[in-house]
């Protein structure tokens, strides 16, 4: 209380009014962290318990005996490994590919005047928010005759470009002024150099934001990649996980399962927070 | 004279303008080199796909034998189908369960996380983090939790308040409020973010001239923040309706639609018709109905949002 200068009146019955009310706030703050948290939390903890073992009572998050033998079976009785080869290839590839066509796309309709720009972009943009589930029976039909069922191209080239990113990165090509690249061009560099050598550079956060939301988004992908693959070595890990509720009865190997698929996902959260929830809101802001 | 000299005039105009396309894409034609593979991907994935849409909804094909044209008959189906109206049903109740609840929760839970005290980044990352986790992790951890015997977790903390245990996701009146719940529960923190990024592009200073006015905290949220929210709220109801129409993976994973066509949602439906019955063109024509509903709910709710306007 010292040194707070002069002492007001009804000072100490505001500030005990003031510290209840933020207490409060915080013990609100942590029930609904617990709820959101304490699922995750029950995931772990049955995954290192006995395989088709229930909570005893009254409720112990720590296992009496941990034990990994749910991983271990998990490894030697479903294709898991493979699982999570194929879930990391088609994330990596979609990304990358992802990364490259939308700045390049961006650039374009940043950049580039050429006759149709905007009729492109407007079309690209109705198409936005048009509901994708609608037209996945023809997609797998299409995918179907081209032969690519059971295939990675399946999986990774219809994802490999993107309305969304193609946007993001025309909006923050916007932003960079004119006058960078009109010294590049004085310089002599032609429209890829400009691209490659003074847009991408600056454009690294936002390319940032979309690798990070694109990663996620891929991996966590569930509808598209259950229709277009039946054998189960080109199964990725949602896909898989998903059978293993039929084929694997046990609590114990579908929550090793599910901690398997959570635990990159939250790496790269808890590493790249900042870029995924910017995207998002970005995404909101424009609409 | 005056005529003849004004279509003079029109035709310099149109050459002048075709001379200019010339010029212009004899200038510009590398663009077009860099936005080829989205164009491409764009007229094989999307357009094409829903070319053959409508023209598979006019077709009977289970993949195996040849394409039959059937003219309307699939849509004749669409309103004899008993399962496709237990279908709607179910996919309405969803979305009106959903969309305003989920709405509400995540817009207390934006203004909570909006305030200025230690630590509130990570009370923020804590509510994302369903977020960016499959619906595949969360449907198994759910299916633990809702488990239908009563040393389940989430029958355990009834017992704990008295309340009888109950079957969940096997009871035919519970199934789809647990999946609802478990919905809300897994997306809020999005839809947060979104009302997060909304409530902080609302200036200070209408605050403090609304304070200045004498206004109160709900006097404040009333006349300040909703209506600066307007866009960010008919941006999240959009989406959250339009997400909802399509909800699929929980009835998946968790059950098969059931018990007895309880959590069959319309994707569901089609995913059934078309991979599990090979009803194609069915599939297709029941995908065409969904498409159409998301539209019109989609134009309602515009309309209803500019009627609005005239409230606030």
């Amino acid at each position: 209380m010292s040194g707070e200068g002069r002492p007001r009146r009804h000072e100490s019955g505001y500030r005990a009014r003031w510290a209840v009310r933020t207490l409060l706030i915080y013990l609100l703050l942590c029930l609904i962290a617990v709820t959101t948290v304490g699922p995750f939390l029950v995931m772990i903890s049955a995954s290192l318990r006995p395989n088709f073992s229930y909570m005893t009572f009254p409720i112990s998050l720590i296992p009496p005996q941990p034990s990994l033998d749910n991983y271990v079976r998990l490894f030697r009785q479903t294709a898991i490994g493979r699982w999570i080869l194929n879930s990391f290839v088609v994330a990596t590839s979609v990304t990358f590919l992802q990364l490259t066509t939308c700045s390049l796309a961006g650039y374009a309709f940043a950049r580039g005047d050429f006759p149709g720009r905007d009729a492109i972009f407007w079309i690209f943009m109705g198409t936005l928010m048009v509901p994708s589930t609608v037209t996945i029976v023809p997609l797998f039909l299409i995918l179907s005759r081209l032969g690519w069922v059971d295939t990675y191209a399946a999986l990774i080239v219809p994802s490999a470009t993107s309305i969304f990113g193609t946007f993001l990165l025309r909006q923050y090509f916007l932003t960079i002024p004119r006058d960078y690249d009109d010294a590049a061009l004085i310089d002599g560099a032609g429209l890829f150099q400009i691209y490659r050598m003074v847009l991408l550079p600056l454009a690294k956060p936002a390319l940032a934001t979309l690798a990070t939301l694109t990663f996620l988004g891929e991996w966590n992908s569930f509808l598209y990649p259950l229709i277009v693959t039946t054998k189960s070595s080109m199964r990725v890990l949602t896909v898989g996980l998903a059978t293993m509720v039929v084929q694997e009865g046990g609590a114990g190997v579908q929550m090793a399962g599910a901690t398997l698929t959570f635990t990159p996902t939250f790496l790269i959260f808890l590493f790249m927070q900042r870029y995924v929830v910017q995207g998002i809101a970005l995404s909101g802001v424009k609409g | 004279m005056e005529g003849q000299s004004l279509v003079l005039g029109r035709g310099r105009v149109v050459r002048a303008r075709q001379v200019g396309l010339a010029q212009r894409l004899r200038k510009g034609w590398r663009w077009y080199l860099f936005i080829a593979p989205n164009v491409v991907t764009f007229l094989v994935f999307i357009l094409f796909s829903w070319v053959f849409l409508i023209y598979l909804s006019f077709h009977d094909w289970n993949l195996m034998g040849a394409k039959e044209f059937v003219g309307l008959d699939n849509y004749v189906r669409l309103a004899q189908d008993k399962v496709l109206r237990k279908a709607l049903v179910n996919t309405f109740q969803y979305v009106l369960m959903f969309v305003a609840p989920v709405s509400a929760v995540s817009l207390g839970l934006a203004s909570l996380v909006n305030q200025r005290l230690r630590g509130i980044y990570f009370f923020r990352a804590v509510y994302y983090l369903p977020v960016v986790t499959s619906i595949a992790v969360l449907a198994l951890i759910w299916k633990y939790i809702l488990i239908p015997r009563p040393d389940g977790i989430a029958n355990y903390f009834l017992g704990l308040v008295g309340i009888p245990y109950q079957q969940w996701l096997v009871d035919i009146r519970l199934a789809l409020p647990s999946i609802t719940v478990m919905q809300i529960w897994s997306t809020m923190g999005y839809y947060m973010v979104l009302w997060l990024a909304g409530l902080q592009s609302i200036p200070e200073e209408l605050y403090e001239a609304a304070r200045i006015d004498g206004a109160g905290r709900w006097q404040l949220f009333r006349y300040v923040t909703v209506p600066m929210l307007r866009p960010t709220t008919i941006f999240i109801l959009m989406i959250a309706m339009i997400g909802a129409f399509q909800m699929f993976g929980p009835p998946y994973m968790l059950t098969g639609g059931g018990p007895v066509y309880a959590t069959t949602t319309m994707v569901y439906y089609i995913w059934l018709q078309a991979f599990n019955r090979y009803r194609m063109g069915y599939a297709s024509t029941v995908s065409i109905l969904l498409f159409a509903i998301i539209l019109v709910a989609s134009l309602i709710q515009r309309k209803y949002m500019r009627w609005s306007e005239t409230i606030f």
